[in-house]
């Protein structure tokens, strides 16, 4: 049997050895024995789906063709792949096998790279073939120098998200307009003052005043803000963390007190499900969350249809006009060279220009390639979506606003350094618990009948700020991440 | 000749061949064994067992999913009934109040959250009979249908709402979907909706039964027009008298229903996939299909109707399928719906499909490695085959050479060769030369001994000399050892053979000068490769003895006197000596021989013989040849005279001269010694010897029959007359075996009434031996064919009646039967059987005869009686003693016989004898014909005297067909009559 297997062995090898000479081009890659790819992702809802059809035609075609065949697992959210990576990555008991090829940010590749389960995608990718990515979104896989160990797949960046029907009632009854929302000192003032408008519309209940704003991600919210202060909060050059707490002091009085006050609010899953219940006119969220703004929303059981205003992403005051630059690439794991070609093979596909637009488009997120962006197709599909149906207005207009942020403005992404990803969670949480703490403080202060500036001055902000300060550096020092206050 | 090939090539065959039969063998074994396709079947069993094992899986854990559903639907309705039981309404009319159906869908969130978290699906759902949100649309149904991206995670973070109102989505903090709605619409095309429609109208079918029975399975579809492809399975919600208003349901996306109910990790062959479809036989129906991956998708076209051919296995198919060729399929039908579910027989069927020479990838490569493997041993053994034969055979091969080297005088002396068998072999060559060439000195030396007049010689072409041994040296008197060239060979051998002994081979009458004596030599020469051997022998004294034996042949053992052929040669001889002398052949036969054999046995009459010859002997004194010709018949031949006188007065003696010779018999009385004889004459009645022969034994034959114990001389004109009783001895038989003989009609008339009675049948011979019917019967008689003549005529004549029956109608057939013969009981029941009904019309007609058994011939009467034919005594009054006494057998009919009707017209005796015998016949009922009728005046008197019947030229003659009587003649009679 054994010499059964070597015999095989040896004609096998000497078959490929004849057929790679014949092919002139070495791959491991074999169209009559196809490589199987397990591909985990995060995508939920229609970029699962899009993810999917685009694996399937990638396998009738090209995958067919060289020998590689996709199996695009769905993990849930970002957290949840996040974790099942690590584990595999790890070998945690129970794990699962570590996939071929994942969906990654980069603080997380950082991490895995160190278990040394990346592979460097500049063997598989030629120069010629990197440079026809924008720079910007390559040079964020890119570490150590040059080690590429993710490739861009979509990128996002966020942008502020507007019911224009209900900011318009408000908007035309108070004199408002929507200059004021783009700096985050007019959003608390129009939240304040819609907060109060609508409390009005009530007399007989006084606090039942409705929320104007949310924020998707807290994290982003406080890495942009310094960033639009000037500070990088996560900073990669120097791997660690900078807390300035002038520039996180107004960034937390703007978050904790509209939280507290019921000016922003965050009651379901996504900020875009409280537009649809009506708890909520307006919310900073990802651009690749278009498709997810509605066109009706919810009111007593029925449908209230309703306009859609995309504006810029609010700056603080005396800041410069940053916006963030997000979105997971995908990394490729050490595995055999078949895997790992078939992999990259597979990203080529994915993200070159047709395709990387097509899916991009499907929920609003920006394709890599900077073709892409003076693609024919990528504007005329934008012009059609411009004078589409509703829906398709809707994500048109994000991308004018997005494609105007990427383009025109600055926009950021940290970089990252070992440990940042555990940076980003603690500013979420720690910031997203004093939110609703300050939400329940609030509530019950109100209820004894006190006043905004009375409740504000009882929940004592400076107190609060530095209870939020000592979070984070408890946390850091128990992650062992370094930081610096100034 | 046969084909001599070296040991070297025979070997080489010999082995080549066994080697050859031995790889055909193999190949024949594995062949019948089947065990080249042993691992194809392994193979087909695996993919079998993967299948099967699959399918048992997919049906537990569908059949868990669907108890799951069940229980969770069960409990649902109870809350909504209750529900609807507090809000003072029904459950049908739960979603026309904005509070009720918002408890309705969070009670329904309960129920599917809580299924979504049991089950591996991907949706749950709910759909109620009507729309809270547009109450007047009745395509509107309100609905909550949450999806789970990650039903293998257990988190329930990644729900999503596609439907349903958001206060869910609250409860659950659930996103909702980009297609977030609130209502699910009917009306899209037909069937759309039947995962809705289809439970509901299997509960009003079966009301009260068990909720597996109303599940209800969808085939893929784009459910929420999202292009995703999705399996629904769905249950009716009732209420509390069973009557449907929503229902529930699941569904399962096609990745994660390829990825988790038809997984990779089952396919053991690459290029494999899995299918679920519907199978109806052996058709696989792609109207709808669920794939397992790519490959599936690639090559199962929608809507085709694959046709599977079955193989061997239970459940094993093939198909052709595109590039993928040929493809073996286990197929395995999945239990999705209870027995008694309406739905049942919707078929879902899990196919997996495998490229079928992927299936027999490693059982054809055995067998190419098998087939090499023998091909490389085949030759290899053929070359280990050649080498070795070489090896082997070469020393015999040098043996070989040594022998043929060898000189009849050298010593032998051969190498070993280390081989056994060939070493034995040799020195019992060794040994057997030793004594050839004692044997030849020994042979020659018992040759020499032996005193057989025996010697060879050997003529080489290679040589000058011949080779001669003692024996010719001594018969051609030369010295011996003497050198003989080829040449004075040539002459001594001319000299032995110029006197070839006629009619005998290789004989040779050879005088030898030297001693004057007459020798005869056998010489036998034969070609031997190298030139001419031969053998001289000495047959003197058996060439003396043969003669002296062949004289001994002329001689009868028992009485010495001559045989039968010297008394041939011996009289020819004298015939020819002396031609124109006068010689009488002597005839002789004992009478009595018989009677002594048969009574005092033939010792005794081989006594009698020796005593006859002793008579013969007489003859002897006139220089007659005597000879026994055989048994008892003696020939003797007498020549030499001028006369017949003298020799005839020598023949008459010979009776005085023997009766002086007695015979003494054991019973002690004296018997003489009787004998017939007959004489012919040379040259008066012949010239040569067989003829005379011939004609003196006639003469004795007519002696034998006239008077025996006399001397007859031969009569030409008796001869004549009686020798075709001889000569068709075996006409006779032919005349017999081949029933060479016709019958002639001749009508009888009835002298009453002028018309026909009938007819008398003639028997007339067809061979030329024979003039007329009396020759047979005399020769029959004489050769003691009566018995068979007899049954020739009787079968013959019946067969002939048989045949005529239309010609003959009632008319009487006359038919001759020998009196002395009767025919045997067995040949008288098959003419009974065959011709029993013309019986009635058959006269059988009896003649007298010498020796008459009138006993016999009562007995053959009364037999022909009681059959029912009639007798007619034929011939009656021609002469003899006991007629009378014949007639009182009382015959039917009397034939008169013609010697008394022939000139009856002008004989007064004969008128007289007539009268009075019709009279006597009349008397006793007796009919009378009268025979030989030639003339008118005849037939007028035989008329007058009152005969019956009348036969005879005038009333016709016998001819071939039947005749019919002459008006004129018919016309007298009757005349005649008045």
């Amino acid at each position: 049997m054994k010499r059964k297997i070597k015999l095989a062995c040896l004609f096998l090898s000497m078959l490929m050895l004849l057929t790679a000479c014949s092919a002139g081009e070495k791959t491991a890659l074999d169209p009559k024995n196809p490589v199987s790819i397990t591909l985990w992702h995060y995508y939920v809802g229609d970029n699962k789906i899009a993810l999917e059809t685009a694996v399937d035609t990638f396998n009738k075609s090209v995958g067919s063709e060289k020998g590689v065949v996709v199996n695009a697992v769905a993990k849930g959210s970002v957290t949840e792949l996040e974790k099942a990576v690590t584990d595999a990555a790890k070998g945690v008991v129970n794990a699962e096998a570590m996939p071929d090829l994942f969906s990654c940010y980069p603080d997380k590749a950082l991490e895995i790279d160190e278990l040394g389960k990346l592979c460097d995608l500049n063997d598989y990718f030629s120069e010629a073939e990197q440079a026809l990515y924008v720079e910007e979104f390559l040079n964020d896989g890119q570490f150590d120098g040059d080690r590429l160990l993710i490739l861009p797949i979509v990128k996002s960046t966020e942008l502020l998200y507007v019911n224009e029907t209900a900011w318009n009632e408000f908007a035309v009854a108070n004199s408002q307009d929507t200059t004021k929302l783009s700096t985050w000192e007019g959003v608390y003032a129009a939240a304040q003052a819609y907060y109060k408008w609508t409390d009005a519309q009530t007399p007989e209940t006084s606090g039942d005043g409705k929320s104007l704003m949310g924020v998707d991600s807290v994290a982003n919210y406080v890495i942009i803000g310094n960033k639009q202060l000037g500070v990088e909060v996560i900073d990669g050059q120097n791997q660690q963390v900078v807390l300035n707490r002038a520039v996180m002091k107004k960034i937390f009085d703007t978050y904790y007190g509209s939280m507290s006050l019921g000016y922003f609010n965050a009651v379901g899953k996504f900020r875009s499900d409280d537009i649809k219940a009506g708890d909520l006119a307006a919310y900073v969220g990802s651009s690749s969350g278009a498709a997810y703004f509605p066109t009706w929303i919810e009111k007593d059981n029925t449908q209230l249809p309703i306009e859609f205003l995309a504006l810029s992403y609010p700056v603080f005051e005396g800041g410069s006009p940053y916006a963030i630059q997000q979105g997971a690439g995908m990394s490729v794991a050490n595995s055999t060279p078949e895997k790992q070609e078939g992999a990259a093979v597979f990203l080529k596909w994915f993200t070159s220009e047709a395709q990387n637009i097509e899916f991009a488009m499907t929920t609003g997120y920006l394709p890599v390639q900077s073709g892409a962006y003076e693609n024919d197709a990528f504007n005329a599909t934008l012009e059609e979506m411009g004078a589409g149906e509703a829906a398709e207005k809707n994500i048109a207009k994000v991308y004018e606003i997005a494609l105007d942020q990427i383009m025109e403005r600055d926009t950021y992404a940290s970089v990252p350094f070992k440990g940042s990803y555990e940076v980003r969670s603690t500013l979420e949480k720690s910031l997203t618990a004093m939110g609703q703490s300050g939400r329940q403080n609030a509530t019950a202060l109100k209820e004894q009948g006190l006043s905004e500036a009375e409740i504000l001055a009882a929940l004592d902000l400076n107190t609060r700020f530095e209870e939020w300060l000592t979070t984070i550096r408890s946390q850091l020092d128990k992650a062992g991440i370094p930081y610096i206050e100034n | 000749m046969k084909k001599t090939w070296t040991l070297r090539r025979q070997l080489n065959i010999l082995l080549a061949l066994i080697v050859i039969f031995q790889s055909i063998a193999l190949l024949s074994a594995l062949w019948v064994s089947q065990v080249f396709f042993m691992l194809d079947a392994e193979a087909v069993r695996l993919l079998n067992n993967t299948t099967e094992t699959r399918s048992k899986t997919f049906n537990a854990s569908m059949g868990q999913t669907i108890a799951n559903m069940a229980a969770e639907t069960e409990q649902l309705n109870a809350a909504l009934i209750l529900l609807a039981r507090q809000q003072g309404s029904t459950p049908e009319s739960l979603y026309l109040s904005d509070a009720a159906y918002n408890e309705t869908a969070l009670l329904a969130s309960d129920a599917l959250v809580s299924i979504l978290k049991k089950n591996s699906v991907t949706g749950a759902f709910f759909v109620l009979n009507g729309s809270n949100s547009n109450k007047g649309d009745p395509s509107a149904h309100s609905a909550v249908y949450i999806r789970n991206t990650t039903p293998d995670s257990g988190v329930t973070s990644n729900y999503l709402l596609e439907i349903g109102p958001i206060a869910v989505s609250k409860q659950y903090t659930m996103a909702t979907s980009i297609r977030w709605n609130l209502d699910i619409r009917s009306g899209g095309e037909a069937g759309d909706f039947d995962f809705y429609e289809k439970p509901i109208w299997a509960s009003t079918q079966f009301k009260n039964s068990e909720m597996e029975r109303y599940g209800y399975w969808t085939t893929p579809r784009d459910l929420l027009k999202d292009n995703q492809q999705v399996v629904c399975y769905t249950m009716p919600v009732l209420d509390e008298n069973g009557n449907g208003y929503g229902v529930v349901g699941i569904e399962i996306d096609m990745p994660y229903f390829s990825q988790h109910y038809l997984p990779d990790s089952d396919r053991l062959y690459h290029n494999s996939f899995y299918v679920i479809a519907g199978m109806t036989d052996r058709t696989l129906d792609l109207d709808w299909f669920i794939p397992s991956g790519v490959l599936a998708e690639t090559y199962l076209k929608n809507g085709e109707q694959l046709k599977l051919k079955s193989l061997e296995n239970e459940g094993v198919f093939e198909t052709e399928l595109g590039e993928l060729g040929t493809m073996v399929a286990s197929a395995r039908e999945l239990k999705v719906y209870s027995d008694n579910s309406p739905f049942a027989d919707q078929n879902w069927t899990l196919a997996c499909f495998v490229p079928s020479d992927v299936l027999r990838e490693n059982s054809a490569s055995v067998r190419e490695k098998l087939i090499y493997s023998i091909v490389l041993t085949t030759i290899l053994a053929f070359s280990a085959v050649f080498v070795l034969v070489y090896f082997f055979t070469r020393k015999i091969s040098h043996l070989s050479k040594y022998v043929r080297a060898l000189s009849p005088y050298d010593q032998i002396n051969f190498k070993p060769t280390g081989m056994l068998e060939v070493d034995d072999l040799t020195s019992a060559v060794e040994l057997l030369n030793q004594s050839l060439v004692n044997v030849s000195k020994t042979t020659s030396k018992i040759l020499e001994l032996s005193l057989l007049p025996i010697g060879g010689y050997e003529v080489m072409d290679n040589s000058k000399h011949v080779i001669l041994t003692d024996f010719l040296y001594w018969l051609l008197h030369l010295d011996p050892g003497s050198l003989i060239s080829k040449e004075e060979w040539k002459d001594y051998y001319q000299r032995l053979t110029q006197n070839p002994v006629h009619g005998q081979e290789n004989i040779y009458d050879y005088y030898d000068n030297y001693t004057k004596k007459q020798l005869w030599l056998r010489i036998l020469e034969a070609k031997s490769p190298t030139g001419v051997v031969g053998v001289i022998q000495d047959v003197t004294e058996d060439i003396e003895e043969k003669h002296r034996l062949t004289n001994e042949l002329d001689y009868d053992a028992l009485t010495k006197l001559f045989s039968n052929t010297a008394l041939k040669r011996e009289s020819a001889r004298k015939i020819n000596d002396r031609p124109n002398k006068i010689g009488a052949m002597i005839f002789i036969d004992l009478d009595n021989l018989k009677y002594i054999n048969d009574t005092f046995g033939h010792d005794v009459g081989d006594r009698l013989i020796i005593r006859a010859s002793d008579i013969f002997r007489y003859f002897e004194r006139f220089d007659g040849i005597v000879s026994r010709i055989s048994g008892d018949e003696f020939a003797i031949y007498l020549h030499g005279y001028v006369d017949q006188d003298e020799p005839r007065e020598i023949i008459k003696n010979l009776y005085t001269y023997g009766e002086s010779f007695l015979l003494t018999t054991p019973d002690g009385n004296e018997n003489r010694i009787r004998f017939s004889a007959g004489v012919a004459w040379y040259p008066q009645d012949a010239t040569e010897v067989m003829d005379l022969l011939k004609l003196s034994d006639f003469a004795m034959y007519e002696a034998k029959h006239k008077e025996k114990g006399r001397l007859y001389e031969f009569d030409r004109d008796y001869y004549q007359q009686m020798s075709y009783l001889l000569e068709n001895r075996e006409a006779i038989n032919r005349l017999l075996d081949e029933q060479l003989i016709r019958f002639a009609f001749q009508p009888i008339v009835d002298l009453k009434t002028g018309e026909i009675l009938g007819y008398e049948i003639l028997m007339r011979p067809l061979l030329e031996n024979f003039k007329n019917p009396a020759e047979i019967l005399a020769v029959a008689a004489a050769q003691s064919k009566l018995m068979q003549l007899e049954r020739m005529i009787i079968f013959m004549a019946f067969e002939t009646i048989e045949k005529r029956s239309k010609e003959i109608g009632d008319n009487k057939i006359f038919i001759n039967s020998i009196p002395s013969q009767r025919l045997n009981w067995e040949d008288f029941l098959k003419i009974k059987e065959c011709y029993g009904h013309h019986f009635k019309n058959v006269v059988i007609e009896v003649t007298e005869a010498e020796t008459l058994d009138s006993d016999n011939l009562a007995q053959k009467i009364e037999n022909i009686r009681n059959n029912g034919m009639q007798i007619a005594l034929d011939d009656f009054g021609s002469g003899y003693s006991n007629e009378i006494r014949i007639l009182s057998l009382l015959p039917d009919i009397i034939k008169i016989d013609m010697a008394m009707i022939q000139g009856i017209h002008n004989n007064v005796d004969k008128q007289n004898l007539v009268t009075n015998l019709v009279q006597f016949c009349h008397n006793k009922g007796v009919k009378v014909v009268a025979e030989g009728i030639e003339t008118s005046a005849d037939l007028i008197t035989v008329i007058e005297i009152g005969v019956d019947y009348g036969q005879g030229f005038y009333l016709g003659r016998p001819a071939f067909e039947f005749s019919t009587i002459n008006p004129e003649l018919r016309k007298e009679i009757r005349n005649l009559r008045k």
